[in-house]
């Protein structure tokens, strides 16, 4: 029925909704807050519970003999542990071996930058809705000044001994008490109270500005972001925070003329050591972010897209195998053996990328039909026979996936250029697994004590980042096969979930540790941080498996149906029609399990991995300077945790408004 | 008609569901070209009978022969029967997820491995044909139920079937909405399709077919021409039927 036919007296013109009316603050709290007596009670009780609460944790956070130059001074080693090996005093070569991790930092943050250009992220902020928020930020901070422990002792009314009237004048008294010590703020408390009234008042006084003007000033959302980066460059070079410091062995001259050894601490700003690297990658972010806009606004954000998700897949190896590893790959050493390169790895290369992209090109050629499956078949198996004969673990890696492609050719080659892109996936595939494999295998030229060069936050994210990734693969296969038609993939996948999911992670660590190297075939070895990667990947892909197959089942069957009676094939219709709509349904549970898997990562210290919260929770506090210094350490790592985890869950919610969910 | 050949042949189809049986003996034949219209009450096996010509239901005992093949457990002719037999749903089933023009070229890319360009072209020609080139960058979920089953013909269109199944292809739209998939219908088969609709539009079954099928407790209690179906039935099911609902 087209629009031209009703008439258009009928349809008429829409009247505009009335605006939902906006209280004033004063307004808002009298009829949300004290509506009612039972609602001004609780108002009253909710209230003092949290001033109470507040100010405790205030007045336990800047308690004078709190120890938090026990974090401040390790935080080098909170982010790294003991990456490299020397320090600063001992090693002229040090800067050049720490560069690595700012640059691993940096490239991260650059991508970043690169990827909210290439996906036009944020939208336009309202100047008065900001300033509202910058004056409702301003208001808490003094508010929780205003609540911070007492800097003057004010004592009245205690000690009143009548019964009844006795405790009640000493409720009375203790609140007329703490009023009357909030108003006498002194020092530190005061400064803060001061900067927190001034924000709200001048975010007050703006907003009522450019409400007035009447036009929509709005700005781009990431202006929030990058003035608060600024913002934080700028107290690092000018706020006297101090400059704490190790001193491994002598002493050092301070520039006051004092000499200090052991845990040090320098008045003044932050060493520019640290402050020097944050600005330099800032401006490098900044500067990449506004040139991926012009080059999106010239050409396009497609090709930006396709190699941000390239190097975003090839980021994680890169950075942890090559940048922070440094491998030497003997390249020009005489000889052979199974870790020489030219001997080995690129014969590899030759077999499989060039040999096996033709042998692929072949099977996916259109004629070859019913052929081209039962070869993939028979690839399939071939390659799982060779977890039996004893050969280089990267060649029974690379040919399972070779197997995988083969019996794909068929189901995702389509014309010429579909067949060329098929191919070229697999060349490329093979060459990155091939120098990946190459640089695990190669030595590593960065002196690290103990059993690893990772620990600290690095590790922590390392081995979340690493197991969330490759479970995924393994933990859809899980899901698929265990809604399988056939009895075979059930069976096995059920087993597989069922088991995983009874043991808890820690038993699953220490199995791993202990009992693998029995299973395997050889002298095969692995490495702590390997099997704490195995671990993880094994633990997170059940969990994943259970999540995705309640995606699975939200599927209408009609969804199947169509699909079948058009003529697709079960790996088609996965692909390209369950897949999409289930993953999409489970967003939620898989960022709970992301986040799951990356608190579960402070199990690993259980074989022997110096992670974030060992360092915390034993490192530390054993050092001898800062003997006994727990709690700090567990507030500080508790909120570092919180800000990652809370960050994908806003992350998540984004995710889910752009795909749609609850839409259709 | 009678030199055209018969491009769907069924002899004593039966089918049950556990101890239900839904099909007890269906013996028909479809020549090219015709359109053959199935009523009956609800639970009569009319759908679970269109449903077994391309294999989604599956059928225990009888033989299916669908231009030439016969329809049995053999994988590869299943896949040939499909590529030949086109289906509508009454739920329409478009791939949310996609947009028109995506859902409408998916198949005819990866299972006719058709280039993109083509395949989009052949897509644009389908949607002028069912009347809504315009919706082609939308999502179903933007669509009304009238054009989403419109896509939905397309969509089956895409692959150049020879014979297009219909399952109650308007029992979910709005009454508004019926006349305009009806009329792509009628387009359809005056255009030389084989067509075997399952539908209570007893209009369209006026105009548009060349027999028509009554089932009831799944038998083909009577068949023949519109003319002689609608105004001198013979059989008093039959007869009873139509009463309730004309």
């Amino acid at each position: 029925m087209d629009a031209e036919m009703i008439p258009t007296d009928v349809m008429g013109g829409d009247d505009l909704a009335p605006e939902s009316p906006h209280l004033p603050a004063s307004l808002w709290v009298r009829e949300n807050l004290f509506s009612t007596k039972f609602n001004a009670a609780l108002t009253l009780i909710a209230l003092a519970i949290i001033g109470f609460v507040v100010r405790n944790m205030v007045a336990w956070i800047f308690a004078p003999n709190r120890g938090w130059e026990a974090v401040a001074t390790n935080l080098r080693f909170y982010m790294v542990q003991a990456y490299p090996a020397s320090s600063p005093n001992q090693d002229p070569d040090f800067v050049v071996q720490f560069a690595r991790v700012w640059v691993s930092v940096g490239s991260v943050i650059v991508l970043a930058a690169l990827s909210l250009a290439a996906w036009r992220v944020g939208s336009k902020v309202a100047a008065t809705k900001f300033l509202k928020t910058v004056r409702a930020a301003g208001a808490v901070v003094a508010l929780v000044a205003f609540l911070g422990p007492p800097t003057q002792d004010v004592d009245l009314l205690s000690g009143i001994d009548f019964p009844v009237v006795g405790p009640l004048l000493g409720i009375v008294g203790s609140l007329l008490g703490f009023l009357i010590e909030a108003a006498l703020m002194t020092g530190g408390r005061l400064v803060v109270f001061l900067i927190g009234a001034a924000i709200a008042v001048a975010g007050h006084l703006v907003s009522k500005a450019t409400k007035q003007r009447g036009d929509d000033l709005a700005f781009h959302s990431l202006w929030r972001v990058f003035g608060a980066g600024a913002a934080a460059l700028l107290v690092m070079w000018v706020a006297p925070i101090g400059h704490y410091f190790f001193v491994g062995t002598g002493s050092v001259l301070l520039d006051n003329g004092e000499s200090c050894s052991g845990a040090c601490f320098e008045p003044g700003t932050i060493a520019s050591s640290t402050s020097g690297p944050w600005t330099v990658i800032f401006v490098i972010a900044v500067a990449a972010y506004f040139l991926a806009r012009l080059g999106v606004s010239l050409v396009g954000a497609k090709p930006l897209r396709s190699i941000l998700l390239l190097f975003w897949t090839l980021s994680l190896p890169i950075i942890v195998l090559f940048v922070l590893r440094d491998p030497d790959f003997n390249l020009d050493r005489e000889g052979g053996g199974f870790d020489f390169i030219p001997a080995t790895d690129v014969w590899i290369w030759v077999i499989f990328g060039i040999v096996g992209g033709l042998v692929i090109a072949a099977l996916s050629l259109p004629r070859m039909g019913e052929v081209g499956r039962a070869v993939g078949g028979l690839l399939v198996v071939a390659s799982l026979a060779m977890w039996a004969v004893p050969m280089l673990m990267r060649l029974r890696f690379i040919g399972f996936l070779f197997a995988m492609f083969a019996v794909g050719a068929q189901s995702f080659a389509g014309d010429r250029r579909a067949r060329i892109r098929y191919v070229g996936l697999w060349v490329g595939l093979t060459t990155v697994m091939v120098i990946l494999f190459a640089a695990i295998n190669a030595e590593s030229s960065v002196a690290v004590p103990g059993k690893t060069f990772l620990g600290g936050l690095t590790l922590t994210f390392v081995l979340a980042l690493t197991s969330i990734l490759l479970s995924f693969p393994i933990g859809l296969l899980m899901a698929l096969g265990r809604t399988s038609s056939m009895p075979i993939f059930r069976v096995m996948s059920t087993i597989y979930i069922e088991l995983v999911r009874g043991i808890p992670f820690i038993t699953v660590l220490i199995f791993f540790d202990l009992i693998l190297i029995l299973f395997l075939p050889g002298n095969v070895s692995f490495d702590s941080v390997t099997l704490a990667i195995i671990a993880g990947t094994l633990f997170s892909a059940a969990y994943l498996a259970e999540n995705v197959r309640g995606g699975l089942q939200a599927i209408p069957k009609g969804q199947y149906e169509a699909a079948r009676a058009m003529g697709l094939s079960t790996l088609q219709l996965t692909v390209f029609i369950v897949l999409p709509q289930a993953l999409r349904a489970v967003i939620p549970a898989l960022v709970g399990q992301t986040i799951a898997i990356f608190k579960d990562t402070s199990l690993v210290a259980i074989i022997g991995l110096f992670d974030f919260l060992f360092i915390a929770d034993k490192v530390i506090p054993a050092q001898t300077i800062f003997l006994g210094i727990k709690l700090e350490n567990i507030v500080f790592i508790s909120a570092v945790y919180w800000m990652f985890t809370f960050s994908f869950s806003r992350a998540s919610l984004r995710l889910e408004k752009k795909v749609g969910l609850g839409e259709y | 008609m009678n030199d055209k050949r018969d491009i769907i042949v069924c002899e004593g189809v039966k089918k049950w569901f556990g101890d239900f049986q839904a099909l007890k003996g269906i013996t028909t034949s479809v020549k090219e070209q015709e359109v053959v219209v199935v009523i009956g009450p609800s639970g009569s096996g009319k759908s679970t009978f269109i449903r077994t010509l391309n294999r989604l239901e599956v059928h225990q005992e009888g033989t299916i022969i669908i231009d030439g093949i016969e329809l049995s457990n053999d994988l590869k002719n299943i896949e040939k029967i499909r590529s030949e037999v086109g289906m509508v749903f009454q739920q329409f089933n478009l791939f949310p997820h996609l947009t028109v023009m995506q859902n409408i070229t998916l198949a005819p890319i990866w299972v006719r491995k058709k280039p993109k360009a083509e395949a989009e072209d052949d897509a644009m020609k389908l949607l002028e044909r069912v009347g809504i080139p315009e919706q082609a960058e939308k999502f179903p979920g933007q669509l009304s139920g009238g054009q989403q089953q419109r896509v939905a013909i397309a969509r089956s269109l895409a692959m150049e079937p020879k014979i297009m199944l219909f399952d109650e292809p308007t029992s979910a739209l709005d009454p508004e909405m019926i006349k305009e998939v009806l009329d792509v219908m009628k387009e359809l088969a005056l255009s030389g399709m084989t067509m075997i609709v399952v539908t209570h539009e007893m209009g369209f079954a006026k105009e548009v077919a060349d027999r028509v099928l009554f089932f009831d407790y799944g038998l083909v209690v009577e068949e023949g021409t519109p003319e002689h179906f609608f105004t001198s039935p013979e059989h008093d099911r039959t007869k009873l039927f139509l009463s309730q609902i004309l």
